[in-house]
């Protein structure tokens, strides 16, 4: 953790970012923290960040928690994109294995949250465009139906079948070959 | 489930199609297709994630009722599937993936359409050689190939596909980017001198068998590589060294025995980043066994220019090198920035691994990382006493005993006088370059399950106070803990040097 520690006082000194959620929740980022989303970054180079960011998408509760992601991230990239570090700094923290380890941690016991969190980040992650956070949590969909049958995945998502009886059958024959 | 229900309402419709096309890609594609009929909007939704193919045996299992062929594959209707998808696939298909488990090479033979005839195998054809010439696949970039044999682990290393790498049967060569082939004998008919891939970026192959000249040509037709990657490769057709010729090569590894492979860079690698080596067997001949530390020094001849090596050994050992002995002087590691070394280091061999580490430190002059990592030399006699460890508290006790006295003593003495910490010979004393100026983050790691050894305080000595411009030393023994007797005293070893130093 004193790595952590240390690459937060850094970067202290440099920009903070304030985002706004959509409930008026303020919070204060590393710009490194924020432009792990590509929105944010063509925001901050666009010099249109003072003042604070709106998000009117993301509320307080999933904001606070994908900026605990990006925070996480953040100091992964860090070492990659350190200014005054040369390649070797670099490469020591990004094959550092316990520190991916660490990550990919993380990220398991960050997916551990009930479906509609899981879909408001799945939103939030496209609406701020950071690729990670999309990728991690579209596979937990995934997971989550792969192996089931149509009808457990309409259960378990409550997906209404609106599709006559008639227009199922005609489906299941196209893709037969998935259902044998 | 009722009580779910109203937990979960439909978040899913909140999802755009584009994301739900996305959820669809992590899919395997028979559970891609079926998400068709979950409803209206969903119909046409797996159908623009036609970009990977993903063939996975594991979900065609058939059930028979032979004895001898319990869990056959049902290999027809995977690859009927394999070309349902891609005419299906309304986008041009980038990636395909083919992964078998099998519980024998018959029905691996099976399930692949391989015929044979009693013990002869009819290798000729092939349904993935098959599904390959495909002229749709055209736009393919990367390409898998995966094996898995859980009840038999001998045949990862001796099962064979063959495929045909001539041009003429390949629809994809232009755009391929990523070969990444496990249990595959490739052949490159004509020596090679017909193929091309232009847009070659990775070539990955374990357990494969390709003859030296292939293999060569196969490198060679890939101007672009930057990344090889070879594991266990067919040791009937190794032995002999294979020329690299691979300008733009980035990354290079290597996993398997001594001697039974040997690269050399043909190009000058001036982009070579990144070398991992790890050899896990000996040779078969006991002349060659002899000098592996002139075949270790000759492997990284000529790969020297890399900034991070990852070295895995059988013994570190096998680093010591009489120059006196060596045909040629051994090869300075001049751009090495990163070093990480994992070896077994026999405890009561103190000398030999002082001298070894002295090697090392004098063939990289510029290191500013590097990682040890040291576990016990394999014994029968010291893999009996093993047990789980608890905390510190053992670890006191077990400095009691007899076997860790030595080590006890260095530490116990909590004066400033380091001098009941001996000197390693060979390591103490001599000048190295690295020290002086470049060498800034040691991480020491010892694995040794039962004896403790002095070897390792004694080196966390030499680095604390020997290293001119040292930032991080880093120790850590796993979950033995007596080491969370040294750092203290690395800290002081530390200080008294430098005053020593500042008085001189």
């Amino acid at each position: 953790m004193a790595s952590a520690g240390s690459g937060d006082e850094k970067a202290a000194a440099a920009a903070m970012i304030t985002l706004i959620s959509s409930d008026n929740e303020k919070f204060e980022v590393t710009e490194a923290t924020a432009t792990l989303s590509q929105t944010i970054r063509h925001m901050i180079e666009d010099g249109c960040t003072d003042g604070g960011v709106p998000l009117p998408n993301v509320t307080s509760k999933i904001l606070a928690r994908v900026i605990e992601y990006c925070k996480k991230h953040a100091t992964a990239a860090a070492g990659e994109e350190g200014s005054s570090s040369s390649f070797s700094d670099a490469a020591f923290l990004e094959v550092d294995r316990a520190f991916l380890e660490e990550l990919e941690e993380f990220d398991d016991a960050f997916l551990e949250v009930d479906r509609a969190t899981l879909f408001d980040l799945i939103l939030a992650a496209n609406y701020l465009d950071i690729k990670g956070l999309l990728n991690l949590t579209c596979q937990k969909v995934a997971d989550s139906v792969k192996g089931k049958t149509p009808e457990q995945i309409r259960e378990m998502y409550n997906i209404v079948n609106d599709l006559t009886p008639e227009e199922e059958a005609e489906i299941r024959r196209e893709t037969q070959w998935a259902f044998e | 489930m009722a009580a779910a229900a109203t937990d979960y309402y439909d978040r899913i419709s909140d999802i755009t199609d584009d994301l739900l096309v996305h959820i669809i890609s992590f899919l395997p594609f028979g559970d891609a297709a079926r998400t068709a009929v979950l409803a209206r909007r969903w119909r046409p939704l797996w159908l623009l994630t036609g970009t990977a193919i993903n063939l996975d045996s594991r979900s065609y299992r058939k059930q028979t009722h032979s004895y001898y062929s319990r869990d056959e594959i049902d290999g027809e209707r995977l690859f009927a599937d394999a070309y349902d998808a891609l005419n299906a696939a309304t986008s041009p298909v980038r990636s395909l993936w083919l992964f078998m488990e099998a519980d024998s090479e018959k029905s691996c033979d099976a399930a692949l359409g391989i015929e044979s005839r009693g013990c002869y195998r009819k290798a000729d054809y092939n349904r993935l050689q098959d599904l390959l010439a495909e002229p749709s696949l055209r736009d393919l970039e990367e390409i898998r190939v995966g094996f898995h044999f859980p009840t038999d682990r001998n045949l990862r290393l001796n099962y064979k596909l063959k495929l045909d790498l001539r041009q003429e049967f390949l629809p994809w060569a232009q755009n391929l980017r990523v070969l990444d082939l496990a249990c595959c004998r490739l052949e490159l008919p004509d020596g090679g001198g017909g193929v091309s891939f232009p847009s070659l970026s990775s070539l990955r192959l374990v357990t494969c068998s390709i003859p030296i000249p292939d293999l060569q040509a196969l490198v060679r037709s890939a101007p672009g590589l930057a990344a090889l990657h070879i594991e266990h490769q067919d040791v009937c057709y190794l032995g002999s060294v294979v020329d690299v010729y691979a300008p733009r090569l980035r990354s290079f590894s290597y996993r398997g025995g001594y001697h039974s492979a040997e690269f050399c860079m043909k190009s000058a690698a001036t982009n070579l980043m990144e070398v991992d080596l790890n050899f896990n067997r000996y040779s078969r001949d006991r002349e060659e066994n002899r000098e592996l530390s002139g075949f270790v020094w000759k492997f990284l001849a000529s790969l020297c220019g890399t900034k991070a090596l990852k070295l895995q050994l059988l013994d570190v050992e096998h680093l010591v090198a009489d120059e006196g002995e060596l045909d040629e002087p051994l090869p300075v590691l001049y751009g090495l920035e990163r070093l990480e070394l994992e070896a077994p280091q026999d405890p009561d061999r103190r000398k030999e691994a002082a001298a070894a580490m002295a090697t090392l430190l004098h063939q990289c002059p510029v290191i500013r990382h590097c990682q040890l990592r040291f576990s016990e030399a394999y014994s029968w006699r010291r893999r009996k006493e093993t047990d789980a460890r608890p905390e510190f508290d053992v670890s006191v006790d077990l400095f009691n005993r007899r076997e860790s006295k030595e080590v006890a003593l260095m530490l116990e003495g909590d004066g400033d006088d380091s001098s009941c910490v001996p000197d390693l010979p060979g390591l103490t004393g001599r000048w190295f370059g690295c020290l002086q100026s470049h060498l800034k983050y040691v991480k020491l790691q010892f694995q040794f399950k039962k004896r403790l050894n002095c070897f390792e305080v004694c080196l966390a000595k030499f680095f604390a106070e020997n290293c001119k411009v040292l930032q991080v030393l880093q120790i850590e023994d796993g979950d033995q803990h007596f080491l969370s007797h040294i750092n203290p005293k690395v800290e002081r070893w530390r200080l008294n040097a430098l005053k020593k130093s500042d008085r001189t």
